[in-house]
């Protein structure tokens, strides 16, 4: 049984369309790194996914339920979404921005219950943010304040989790932190599609790599499957050579420079 | 954290109760505490019952729930539009009821055609912004901001000139503009009080999901709000809420934008405890601002607005110099 499932998707804004015909499927809970040059599509990709647009042609299907059938809180309990830029300029703590995770599971005049606190708790706790739980957002770091917003997509109790760009504007300890995390949080039974700009911490942390290119998915497979000189050249009109991490035997990237010419 | 909240929340119903007795014994004839328990328990002299039962009462109990409305609405504006200096008037709501009370003043139509003409050309105002800024089904926020301020001042520029053409009429026009409760009675507060109320309770229902769009309108609908839906409502509630208070008691200002956020510096953001606590002490706000507008020139009233920005502007500055976190405004 197919956890995603993707089918002929076409879609984009207005009249300017960005995805052409994406096909694909995941079976179960794995960590699945989207690569691919600025304006490839991958946050349209990742806004179909959660249903937030709806696809022009084709179907987005997850557990073998169309996205767009599901009623709006059914879809919030089954795909967890954490957007480029997360705003923070109000004053919520910690602990509350996380319970509103569980409003999907809260009706209009119900009170958040036992099972939503442990839930709350469960979910700081593995984003390592319960110990700021009675602090204001806006007080945090912006690598802790991811976390704070992974705790809450959790909390939702989600079978799919997308984020989009979480670690570009981190350094590197939290990069680590961040995609250690959602390493994890694939041992819970997660699917999790991130959108990543530095391929090599792609190739690092990703059980599998997805290419994508004017809209389309060009290749999909493990670092060492798909991390191909001629697939990153074509995906991203670089020059690139590929070595060895010596760590992780994944492939590593480094870009060719042409020397300047000597004036 | 929470025992401090639920601490502001006693005080200020306390201090809801201290202003009505207050704002009820403060006057041109004083009627001392003593003399109102005298009143309720019917041994009184009939002169000081009529002062108090049909010209006290009416008065303060408007003014607490014109300022519990305008206060709930800037809160919830505030929230939705994910701006700090947005109000209940932001929309265009004040010009419009200006435009019409301006005319209606001009026309001659009494106390209750002028209310009556400035809540339908509020309502007119407000739906006018809606369906600019609409696009297929979706609201902009900030298109809605825009087209509000827009129409502000188209509206405001044909005031100025009905006020330039009819010198005689100047003060009455400039005096309604700024606000009072001077010939409130008891019909005023029978059909503002359920209005507002309701508005205010479907304002205090939606708090849940307006914490959600604060924090981003797309990642709320990800939490499974129906966003449009929930605009659509805080919209309605708060356009009905604020033309009928300002039909009554002209435009106040400062109230909706200043009392929430003195709220929020003392509460904090989250609208299940905000909006609650701004009825509370907006209503408190309001009916001692009624107060002093009363007393400070006596015998004779000035306009709400000049008390209300001119003791709640410096209280604001001073919680704002004083507020230990940072303070965003959201």
């Amino acid at each position: 049984m197919a956890l995603l499932e993707v089918n002929n998707l076409y879609g984009g804004y207005e009249s300017h369309e960005v995805l052409k015909g994406i096909d694909f499927k995941i079976d179960s809970a794995r960590l699945v790194g989207i690569i691919g040059a600025n304006g490839c599509g991958k946050t349209t990709l990742l806004k179909n996914l959660s249903g937030y647009f709806k696809p022009w042609q084709g179907n987005v299907n997850i557990a073998q339920e169309n996205i767009l059938a599901m009623n709006i809180r059914k879809r919030a309990k089954t795909v967890g979404y954490v957007p480029q830029n997360i705003p923070c300029d109000f004053s919520f703590t910690c602990y509350d921005l996380v319970m509103m995770g569980r409003a999907p599971y809260l009706g209009r005049f119900q009170r958040e219950g036992e099972l939503d606190r442990e839930t709350v708790m469960n979910s700081m706790t593995l984003t390592h943010t319960w110990e700021f739980r009675n602090r204001f957002i806006n007080e945090l770091s912006t690598g802790e304040r991811q976390r704070v917003y992974i705790a809450r997509a959790l909390a939702q109790q989600p079978k799919i989790l997308l984020l989009d760009e979480p670690v570009s504007h981190l350094d590197i300890k939290y990069q680590v932190e961040v995609l250690n995390l959602l390493k994890e949080l694939t041992c819970q039974g997660i699917l999790v599609l991130v959108v990543l700009h530095d391929i090599n911490l792609a190739s690092q942390f990703c059980d599998e790599i997805m290419i994508m290119k004017d809209g389309t998915v060009l290749c999909r497979g493990t670092s060492a499957e798909v991390l191909l000189v001629q697939n990153i050249s074509h995906a991203f009109s670089v020059d690139v050579k590929i070595l060895d991490n010596p760590l992780t035997r994944t492939p590593y990237i480094v870009p060719v420079i042409n020397k300047p010419k000597e004036l | 954290m929470r025992a401090s909240r639920r601490t502001f929340f006693i005080m200020s119903i306390l201090l809801l109760f201290f202003s009505a007795i207050l704002a009820v014994s403060c006057g041109a004839v004083r009627i001392p505490p003593q003399e109102i328990f005298n009143i309720i328990a019917g041994k009184s002299n009939v002169t000081s019952r009529i002062i108090l039962v049909s010209l006290r009462l009416p008065r303060v109990l408007e003014a607490g729930i014109v300022g519990a409305g305008l206060s709930v609405v800037g809160a919830a504006f505030q929230g939705l539009f994910r701006n700090p200096m947005a109000d209940p008037y932001v929309l265009g709501v004040s010009s419009g009821a200006a435009f019409g009370a301006t005319i209606a003043i001009i026309l001659g139509l009494g106390m209750f055609g002028t209310g009556l003409a400035a809540f339908i050309t509020a309502i007119v105002t407000i739906s006018i912004v809606y369906i600019i800024a609409r696009t297929g089904t979706k609201v902009s926020m900030t298109a809605m901001l825009l087209c509000g301020i827009a129409i502000s001042a188209f509206l405001s520029a044909f005031i100025s000139l009905m006020m330039l053409l009819n010198h005689n009429e100047l003060s009455r026009i400039v005096f309604w503009t700024m606000g009072s409760f001077s010939l409130i009675s008891w019909n005023q507060v029978y059909y503002s009080a359920p209005i507002i109320s309701v508005g205010a309770i479907l304002m205090y229902v939606y708090a849940r999901d307006l914490n959600a769009i604060m924090t981003g309108e797309e990642i709320a609908e990800h939490l499974g709000i129906n966003t449009e839906l929930v605009k659509k409502v805080i919209l309605v509630a708060g356009s009905l809420i604020t033309a009928t208070a300002v039909s009554i008691g002209g435009i106040i200002g400062f109230v909706g934008l200043i009392v929430p956020h003195i709220a929020r510096l003392l509460v904090g953001s989250d609208n299940r405890i905000l909006i609650p606590f701004c009825a509370v002490s907006g209503a408190a706000f309001l009916m001692l601002a009624d107060t002093l507008s009363r007393i400070v020139l006596s015998p004779s009233e000035i306009p709400i607005g000049i008390i209300t920005a001119a003791f709640g502007g410096p209280f604001f500055l001073y919680l704002l110099i004083k507020a230990k976190t940072k303070y965003e405004g959201m």
